[in-house]
């Protein structure tokens, strides 16, 4: 194609055109034409070392309505525009490969946030795009393949963008539900609203001890002639043991599923109507060890809000008192109903 | 009038920040230190009132009641000298919240939060 557009036949008149000024010229734009060529295989490519979010607008401050997909570890993708947010940088990128769990559905762009040079391989460069990436000569820790072989599977991979592209729609017709589609549709339900406002309704202004009794009560709440969250009333003791009873009802653990396993580090980053379980270390009865502690989230990721038997705008293990003077709770569940 | 109240309310404000504030930073630390320890009835009972004393200006800084449920194990083991003790503390002020402790202390470990 370069080849084609920088052929000296079509841009120097015919006056000029002799026997040696054409070879030289004829060598000249096949040098030109042979680097730009070279250049545009060349773009430059990275090959995942960690889950991240695939988003489809350079927004990475709100909630999560924007992901679009998940680029699990082993993912390779080409940078198309590239913006800097400070340390970090917002690459929009084109797809080649998500290895599962990985997923990604349809949209006009996918944007990668890039907080750091540490889960990004670079695989390929593009000279005239400044990159902050790891050199194709270094080592690679966590990486079996070689640079050279990886620089290769990536320039094959641009090649077949097409080919690649039905695979990832294939597989987004696979993929589970798409979970990010399930926790929207449960945060937006009818039934979650109901709990939430039956938990804040009947809360008290401090804890009675009760928190996993009121949780449970909300849970079990519907409006005339509906059902709740859980179908039947709960009997256990203890808010750690949520964890694997509420699995009987249809709630999963978002801790158990990548990406959320490796992202979710605070329980402000749970979605709403998300029941959130805790161990403690206190005991409770002759033979459970840890009681735990469990709430409701009442507000969407990165806004506060969580009720139990008693409201509080930080989550349990995150309130002044638990900075200021330690804490032993630990988020262990993040449950949602699929 | 007007100014008066907005002065003490201020003065209230700023003497529950002094009080919070002098709490050391390993106060959970103890307390959960003192929930295990094995308690004796007529030497414990001035550490038990210690504690009693920490539970209620914690009462005030977090809603959670973490520091009770905590103790909750150590007054099923020690009913008697932790009733004895909250009678010593108890006066008209904190009667109410002392009344609110002394339930979760009696529930939480017999019943579970559930």
């Amino acid at each position: 194609m370069s080849l084609v557009l920088f052929s000296p036949d079509k841009v120097i008149p015919q006056n000029l055109r002799t026997t040696n000024n054409m070879l030289i010229l004829r060598i000249l734009f096949s040098i030109l034409g042979l680097t730009l060529f070279s250049l545009s295989l060349h773009a430059q490519s990275y090959r995942m070392n960690a889950n991240y979010y695939l988003r489809s607008n350079a927004n990475f401050n709100t909630s999560d309505n924007n992901i679009v997909g998940v680029l699990s570890p082993g993912s390779t993708f080409t940078v198309l525009q590239k913006k800097v947010l400070g340390k970090a940088e917002a690459l929009q990128v084109r797809i080649t490969s998500i290895p599962p769990p990985g997923y990604v559905k349809l949209a006009k762009e996918y944007w990668v946030y890039k907080p750091n040079d540490k889960d990004f391989k670079q695989t390929s460069t593009e000279d005239n795009v400044a990159t902050e990436g790891r050199s194709t000569s270094e080592p690679c820790p966590g990486c079996t393949e070689p640079a050279q072989q990886a620089t290769a599977t990536s320039t094959r991979n641009t090649g077949d963008i097409a080919d690649v592209s039905r695979t990832i729609t294939a597989r987004e017709n696979q993929a589970p539900g798409s979970l990010d589609e399930i926790i929207k549709k449960y945060s937006e339900s009818d039934e979650v609203k109901y709990s939430i406002n039956y938990a804040l309704k009947h809360k008290k202004a401090k804890s009675q001890g009760y928190c996993y009794r009121s949780v449970k009560r909300a849970l079990f709440a519907a409006p005339p002639g509906k059902k709740g969250l859980i179908p039947e009333r709960m009997w256990d003791q203890a808010a750690l043991m949520a964890k694997n009873n509420l699995k009987k009802y249809g709630f999963i653990n978002l801790l158990d599923t990548e990406p959320y396993k490796t992202q979710m580090k605070s329980p402000k980053q749970a979605p709403k109507g998300a029941v959130l379980v805790y161990s403690s270390g206190i005991p409770c009865g002759e033979t459970v060890r840890d009681c735990g502690h469990i709430e409701i989230k009442t507000d969407d990721a990165g806004k506060p809000g969580y009720v139990s038997d008693y409201f509080s705008n930080d989550a349990i293990n995150e309130t002044p008192a638990a900075r200021r003077y330690g804490t032993n709770y630990k988020l262990v569940g993040v449950m949602v109903k699929k | 009038m007007n100014i008066k109240i907005i002065i003490l309310i201020l003065i209230s404000v700023f003497t529950s920040v002094v009080v919070a504030a002098e709490l050391p930073a390993n106060t959970m630390q103890n307390l959960e230190v003192f929930s295990k320890k094995k308690l004796n009835a007529k030497t414990d009972i001035e550490e038990v009132k210690k504690n009693l004393e920490l539970l209620l200006i914690l009462d005030d800084e977090d809603p959670s009641r973490t520091a009770v449920i905590m103790l909750s194990k150590s007054y099923s083991e020690n009913s008697v000298l932790y009733d004895q003790a909250i009678k010593e503390v108890e006066n008209e002020k904190n009667s109410k919240k002392l009344s609110e402790i002394r339930t979760i202390l009696r529930n939480y470990f017999k019943n579970g939060n559930g």
